[in-house]
């Protein structure tokens, strides 16, 4: 019979002694006493002979157990314990030199109804007011019912104001913290943030998810914005000759005057609703603060310049005939700089071939086959691509941003030219001759070749 | 003679794997010094640095194949110079466990745990490892050879992914060696340091199937370790930058982080943590290992089992408090710090000592044996 247990019976009896091996070895054996000796004890197989209780195999398996279920314990979140946030954004108010964080929180309740049922909004827009803008986020805890998660911000909004004062310190806190994702898209407002975030959207019942769609759609189908993630932005902020650049949302202007926006968001359905922003254009930023606006041509300039964007559709007058259109779509931009030298003063000259497909096209002349007339076309296309490029250039110029990222291209050729320049870089980047070639190239007329004719 | 052994294979893949979690846990090509965008060819001249040691360290192992560093430096510096010299190493298996589980715990404290006590990351960590060491070289082997293809298949899907967004690649890794040899030779050395993992073929080699092989084996794994650092250096600069990656605590983590490569594949850093943790795993394991049997034949134990849970717990200690913080542990990496401590301390002394007993040696005896 067992006697009861006590402490005392499980400490490990040690004795030293000599080992089969000619050293010392260490004896140990674990176990408690029974009336009749020793407990049944399990052996290990090794040479010491020390023997181990039941009870202390079962009390090491518990805590095996235990390591395996318990680790999430401290950090366990319900997911009807947490709020999650869709979208995020910062305005800064100047004269009480706070920070304003906006957050759009999903409401799963809404999300889940029934089709008809369904409303127009599943989301709830929340702001609160910090020194900092952690602090400002924390002061939302306050305010909302759930404990905040960040986790699944897909958009990062900046106000003018907020944008203009500089972003450094809001970029640093969405890196430095845990929860907020390096891969939401930061994208830079003009007009009334809260405005914005509170509208509602004609196809979708978040203002977060409804962005998102039409910023991946624009950039897709007419590459006018600049989608960007932020882990890209930290990136382009860091490098040295390359400032920022994000894309750009407008409030439209019958939602930035209260009164047509009670009208339009209080309708009956979605066909009383107007669109409440225009997604195009971009920001320009110099060092972290925001100095000018590129509009949609200047946008496409830029990402024609840098290769990049996805269709661009442009419309020109028909050579021939002034008063008639034509509109093509650009579907491939390869481009290449070349950096030259004149006196260790730098030249750079941006080459570019784009391809592209006749959309519309109101002339008469024929299409049928290459032709001069349709070299013509492509020289126009070539001049409008040209002209975009230089209209956005000029631009950075203006405010002295190198947006394009010259100086950058710079430092990557020409290290020790870059070293030389940047300290006057700022003086030589308004002046600085930048040329631009263009090569376009008609892939195809679209399914038809000439144009219909009255019979 | 050991009767426990682990195959040639095993050994490489344990050695990659160890090396490898390095690499994926704070990248000291990039973090250690300034080397920016090219951290690539540190990564490159770290395999030379490294290569050497391991010829010092292997190639003395290989020329006493029955023989772990406890029974051959006795024989070649006498007993008190050679325990004295394998009491040093055995210690560097303990601060190397130990600094290795903090690092892993404070990845996964900052990053995904905020409110777990980093004591109890470490414990279950260790609590695993132990069994694993009290389980034998050769279980460690088997585990390595389960493990290896899952890391291998996470580590490659890690840098695979973000091949896809980057939107100009090798333009981000100019210019290309700009600013001289300085910075990359000073990024080479904490990587080449690191080797030190490697101490441990000094009391493996003889429990391998060929233990005169073990010094090739030990070139191959690090080769192609090598081969994974270069490559997650490029696609880490790449992806997130050079100035980020420097300033960032988990380079290789920030980048999966910011991996999306479509509207569904993004958030699959869980599978840099679980990479992480195996090679956390193993590497402790074998460290635990190779602590308590070369102390077991230093002190004249027997079995060295019975030492595994003294030091487990020692281990733990020491993890959470070697280093008072984040900094402090950054601080241990420098080049500064870690080349004192470990270039001198762990490399120059013992193995310098160790060499030249072994050519006193062949010279008067003309032979490696005893007599």
């Amino acid at each position: 019979m067992v006697r009861t247990m006590s402490t005392k019976d499980y400490l490990p009896v040690i004795r030293w002694g000599d080992s089969s091996e000619g050293g010392v070895s260490l004896h140990l054996r674990w176990g408690h006493f029974s009336e009749k000796g020793v407990s049944p004890h399990i052996r290990w197989g090794h040479s010491s002979g020390g023997v181990v209780s039941p009870h202390l195999i079962i009390g090491i398996f518990l805590v095996a157990i235990s390591v395996l279920l318990l680790p999430g314990c401290w950090d366990r979140k319900d997911p009807e314990t947490i709020a999650i946030v869709l979208a995020t954004a910062f305005d800064y108010d100047e004269e009480r030199n706070m920070y304003q964080v906006f957050a759009e929180i999903a409401v799963p309740r809404l999300m889940e109804a029934e089709e008809g049922d369904r409303p127009e909004r599943a989301s709830w827009v929340v702001s609160a007011e910090g020194f900092t803008p952690y602090k400002a986020m924390s002061n939302l805890t306050v305010k909302v019912p759930r404990e905040m998660f960040w986790g699944h911000s897909r958009i990062l909004l900046f106000s003018e104001k907020m944008a203009r004062r500089g972003i450094g310190d809001i970029i640093d806190a969405m890196g430095r913290t845990r929860q907020p994702r390096l891969i939401t898209r930061p994208v830079a407002v003009k007009g009334d943030l809260q405005k914005l975030m509170s509208a509602e959207l004609a196809l979708e019942n978040t203002f977060a998810i409804g962005m998102e769609r039409i910023i991946i759609t624009v950039k897709q189908d007419k590459s006018v914005f600049k989608d960007i993630l932020l882990i890209d932005l930290i990136r382009k902020l860091e490098e040295p000759g390359q400032e920022m650049v994000i894309g750009k949302i407008t409030l439209s202007p019958e939602h930035s005057n209260d009164n047509n926006r009670e009208s339009s968001t209080a309708g009956q359905g979605a066909e009383d609703v107007s669109p409440v922003a225009n997604v195009g254009g971009c920001a320009l930023f110099r060092g972290d603060r925001l100095v000018g606006w590129y509009d949609e041509n200047q946008s496409e300039g830029w990402l024609l310049a840098r290769g990049m964007g996805n269709r661009f559709v442009f419309t020109t007058t028909d050579p021939e005939d002034e008063d008639k259109y034509f509109t093509v779509e650009v579907f491939r931009v390869i481009s290449d700089w070349k950096l030259t030298t004149d006196n260790r003063e730098p030249r750079i000259k941006i080459q570019i071939q784009a391809e592209g497909t006749l959309k519309d096209y109101a002339g008469h002349e024929s299409l049928e086959e290459e032709s001069e007339y349709v070299r013509s076309l492509s020289d126009r296309c070539a001049q409008v691509i040209r002209n975009r490029i230089k209209d956005a250039l000029v631009k950075s110029q203006e405010v002295n941003a190198d947006a394009l990222g010259l100086g950058n291209f710079i430092y990557r050729k020409d290290y020790k030219l870059w070293k030389e320049l940047e300290p006057r870089w700022d003086e030589i980047f308004p002046e600085l001759e930048v040329d631009v070639e263009v090569i376009f190239i008609f892939e195809r007329s679209g399914l038809i070749t000439d144009p219909a004719r009255p019979g | 003679m050991t009767a426990e052994k682990i195959s040639n294979r095993q050994l490489l893949f344990i050695l990659i794997m160890i090396r490898t979690t390095i690499i994926i846990s704070f990248m000291p090509v990039i973090t250690s010094h300034d080397a920016l965008q090219d951290a690539w060819a540190a990564a490159i001249i770290s395999f030379f640095g490294a290569a050497f040691l391991v010829i010092i360290i292997a190639g003395l192992s290989i020329r006493f194949p029955d023989k772990t560093l406890i029974q051959y430096s006795e024989m070649l510096l006498g007993k008190w110079v050679g325990r004295g010299i394998c009491l040093i190493i055995l210690a560097a298996f303990l601060f190397m466990a130990a600094t290795d589980v903090r690092l892993y715990g404070e990845m996964l404290v900052g990053g995904f745990l905020p409110d777990t006590p980093m004591i109890f990351i470490i414990s279950a960590m260790t609590l695993v490892v132990l069994l694993a060491a009290y389980a034998g070289i050769e279980t460690i082997g088997r585990a390595a050879d389960l493990l290896f293809p899952v890391f291998i298949l996470m580590i490659g899907a890690s840098l695979l992914f973000p091949l896809s967004g980057i939107e100009d690649f090798l333009g981000n890794l100019e210019p290309v060696l700009a600013r001289g040899a300085k910075p990359v030779l000073g990024a080479a050395l904490i990587p080449t340091l690191v080797i030190s993992q490697y101490l441990a073929l000094t009391i493996l080699t003889p429990s391998t199937t060929e233990p005169r092989k073990t010094l090739l084996t030990a070139l191959q794994a690090l080769g192609y370790s090598s081969v994974i650092l270069t490559v997650s250096a490029i696609i880490v600069v790449s992806t997130v930058g050079a100035h980020r990656a420097a300033r960032s605590v988990f380079p290789f983590l920030l980048m999966v982080r910011s991996i999306q490569v479509t509207e569904f594949i993004e958030r699959i850093e869980v599978m840099v943590v679980f990479a992480w943790g195996f090679g956390q795993f193993l590497g402790m394991a074998l460290y635990l290992y190779c602590g308590a049997r070369g102390l077991s034949q230093v002190i004249g134990i027997a079995d060295y089992r019975v030492l595994l849970g003294p030091m487990a717990v020692i281990m733990i200690f020491f993890s959470i408090n070697a280093y008072r913080n984040i900094f402090q542990l950054r601080d241990f990496f420098t080049p500064e710090t870690a080349g004192t401590f470990i270039g001198i301390g762990w490399f120059l002394i013992p193995f310098t000592l160790l060499w030249l007993g072994y050519l006193y040696r062949r010279l008067k005896y003309g032979t490696n044996n005893e007599h």
